[in-house]
């Protein structure tokens, strides 16, 4: 079992997947956490130093993801929210923002959008 | 019969395409329409039910043990060498020192290989899968035009102490890969120490575990995991000679080594450490190329690779040139010639024609240099290409290309003949079926003739 | 403001959308007059804070009183230019 940040992984679990399980790293934040600390993309866990994970983990620590990151998007739905703009009351309303239409097809944007946001 | 339409109909703004109701040409739609339902078959019987409900059947559950991890690429690489269901070939004469003085005496033959030499092949993973040796008794190899002279070369290189660097090229099937084993097997006979790269891909394409070298300029960077099983596969297949050359010099390593230590207990002990991989191989190359040493063959296969960048990433982001890997920055210093080798040596590489991505540098330095043997005017750079490759156009500067083409029909006969005699081709050779299979295989292709010939029997 | 905002849905180079607005600054115990206008594409600027437009949405004025959170936002987004839907029940059918 390896820990990164708080959280449990098996060793057999390849890097780039247990970094992207984190809420705000996906593709792109992944590929650069491994190219910085020169490991492949196919590395598993159990390959790594122990040295090699808290490094990462140190890093991890310092980016805005998982609590930090949904705060901050629900304080600036909030924001467009409290100043009465359109796109702050489409989100209170549950319809699509961005001009959509809304005749059919808005499942989405009837999970996702409202000032209380989650992910 | 209907009027006949209007060739031209749609030419003459006539929207409504001809409907060929009348004039069918195809029957199939009539023969596969559904037979008009009798009374009979549409009845049903009392208290049964009436829709078609098919019962679908759970899909029946394998017993079998999944394959365990690795398993199934060890079955994909699994080198196949002999078969006992083939014939013993008479008078097969195997590929000794002597001969490779005289090949010449030989061309146009099939020619077999001893065991110690079949060893060290294997060992260094000269023999692909797609080869074709499971086919045969043992492994046996035609000597056709080119292996002699390349193998004249490899006795002039020794004899003189140079470094001769060749890159083999040609279409697909040809022999490229083949060529670069008898090469092999020529430098296992005469003792020389054999050093193979067989995949170039393998070192380019991110799947080894890399590391910075500290305190390089611009920044090299090692594979100590490649390394450290290249080390193993450097041991295994030069045992014989590794052991009996011992460590002469002081060299700075992380690990301890005995004074009296023999190369391959040193490529061992490398191997094991994977960390210390790197400068293991740098104490064993400053051995090897030590005064008195045999000479030295490195061999790649794909060349095209590591004419490139490479798939691996530096801590900006920026793919890493295929050049910076200190590895392939080894083999590429020898072909470019910036190194060369004190003991007499031979650096050969073979491109690849079918897997292998396209570098447009390394096809302009072979066609310029095919150019520049026969003395022809020389292709200039295609001033409006922008993917040429600066670095690896510079380390196949010079570089003398060996360009495979179809085998002659006497090679093909040879070949063919051999064939014949272990039992695999059940046909009897003479002019005719020689030249009917060499015409067939692209004039002489030798894959695709041993394709037509062993594969498709038809 | 939003600088990812006027990097993304404008070029650089046009800057923000300046419009001559008519503005009187009033003394402080007066009441602001709302500034009437139909420039919906104004971009607010860090002067506007504390002002009260009054900003047309096709048919009638709506007043909006600029804040700081409002800057580089622009007039029209605080004036909805569409009813709501809400079904009416018709007797006359």
């Amino acid at each position: 079992m390896v820990f990164i940040l708080g959280i449990n992984f098996p060793e057999t679990r390849i890097i780039q997947k247990s970094l992207q399980s984190f809420y705000g790293i996906g593709h792109q934040h992944s590929s650069r956490i491994l190219a910085k600390y020169s490991i492949i993309p196919t590395q598993r866990l159990g390959g790594i130093s122990a040295k090699t994970i808290s490094a990462i983990t140190a890093e991890l620590s310092g980016m805005t993801i998982e609590t930090d990151l949904r705060r901050k998007m629900q304080e600036n739905i909030r924001r467009l929210r409290d100043m009465g703009s359109y796109r702050g009351r489409r989100h209170a309303m549950g319809l699509p923002v961005r001009g959509q239409r809304t005749r059919s097809q808005i499942l989405t944007s009837r999970k996702l959008n409202r000032v209380e946001r989650f992910n | 019969m209907a009027t006949p339409l209007p060739l031209n109909c749609w030419r003459q703004k006539c929207l409504s395409r001809p409907f060929p109701s009348t004039r069918l040409f195809s029957t199939t739609s009539t023969k596969l329409a559904l037979p008009v339902a009798t009374k009979k078959s549409g009845a049903t019987v009392k208290g049964q039910k009436k829709s078609a409900r098919i019962k679908s059947k759970a899909p029946p559950k394998s017993t079998a043990k999944p394959p365990m991890p690795g398993e199934r690429k060890a079955m994909r690489k699994r080198i196949v060498l002999s078969n006992t269901n083939a014939l013993e070939v008479d008078g097969l004469v195997d590929l000794s020192r002597e001969m490779t003085g005289s090949l010449q005496n030989h061309a146009g033959k099939v020619v077999g290989l001893e065991g110690a030499t079949v060893d060290g092949l294997r060992a260094v993973e000269a023999f692909k899968t797609t080869q074709g040796w499971g086919l045969f008794r043992r492994p046996a190899v035609l000597i056709r035009e080119e292996s002699v002279q390349l193998g004249r070369r490899l006795v002039g290189v020794e004899q003189g102490k140079e470094t001769l660097r060749v890159v083999v090229d040609g279409a697909k099937g040809t022999g490229k890969s083949m060529l670069l084993l008898q090469a092999m097997a020529t430098a296992f006979v005469r003792g020389w120490i054999v050093l193979n790269v067989p995949e170039a891909q393998e070192v380019v394409n991110a799947v080894n575990d890399y590391a910075a070298i500290p305190g390089t300029t611009p920044t090299l960077w090692s594979q100590p995991a490649y390394t450290a099983n290249w080390l193993a596969q450097i041991a295994k297949a030069n045992g014989p000679i590794l052991n009996t050359l011992k460590v002469s010099q002081k060299h700075n390593l992380p690990i301890t080594v005995p004074s009296d230590t023999t190369l391959t207990r040193l490529c061992e002990l490398g191997a094991r450490d994977s960390d210390a991989a790197w400068p293991v191989f740098q104490a064993l190359w400053s051995e090897i190329t030590a005064p008195g040493r045999p000479p030295i063959l490195m061999a790649v296969d794909s060349l095209s690779y590591i004419m490139d960048l490479s798939q691996y990433r530096d801590p900006d982001f920026n793919l890493i040139h295929s050049h910076d890997l200190v590895l392939v920055k080894h083999l590429t210093d020898y072909l470019s010639g910036t190194r060369t080798l004190p003991n007499g040596g031979a650096i050969l590489a073979a491109t690849s024609r079918s897997h292998a991505p396209v570098s447009l540098s390394m096809n302009l330095a072979i066609t310029q240099q095919v150019e520049r043997q026969k003395g022809e005017e020389i292709t200039e750079r295609d001033p409006y290409e922008r993917k040429y490759d600066q670095r690896a156009e510079s380390s196949l500067k010079g570089v003398e290309v060996l360009m495979l083409k179809g085998l002659s029909k006497v090679e093909a006969r040879g070949l063919m003949e051999y064939w014949a005699a272990s039992g695999v081709l059940r046909q009897r050779v003479d002019e005719r079926t020689v030249a009917e299979k060499w015409a067939l295989a692209g004039n002489g292709v030798v894959g695709e003739i041993q394709r037509g010939a062993l594969r498709m029997r038809i | 403001m939003i600088p990812s905002r006027m990097l993304l849905s404008r070029s650089v180079w046009k800057g923000p959308n300046i419009v001559p607005l008519p503005i009187v600054r009033v003394a402080a115990n007066q009441k602001a007059i709302p500034i009437q206008t139909q420039a919906r594409s104004a971009t607010i600027l860090p002067n506007f804070v504390g002002l009260v437009f009054s900003v047309h949405n096709g048919k009638i004025y709506h007043n909006v009183e600029i804040t700081e959170d409002m800057v580089g936002h622009k007039l029209g987004e605080f004036s909805p230019t569409r009813a709501g839907f809400s079904y009416k029940h018709s007797k006359n059918k």
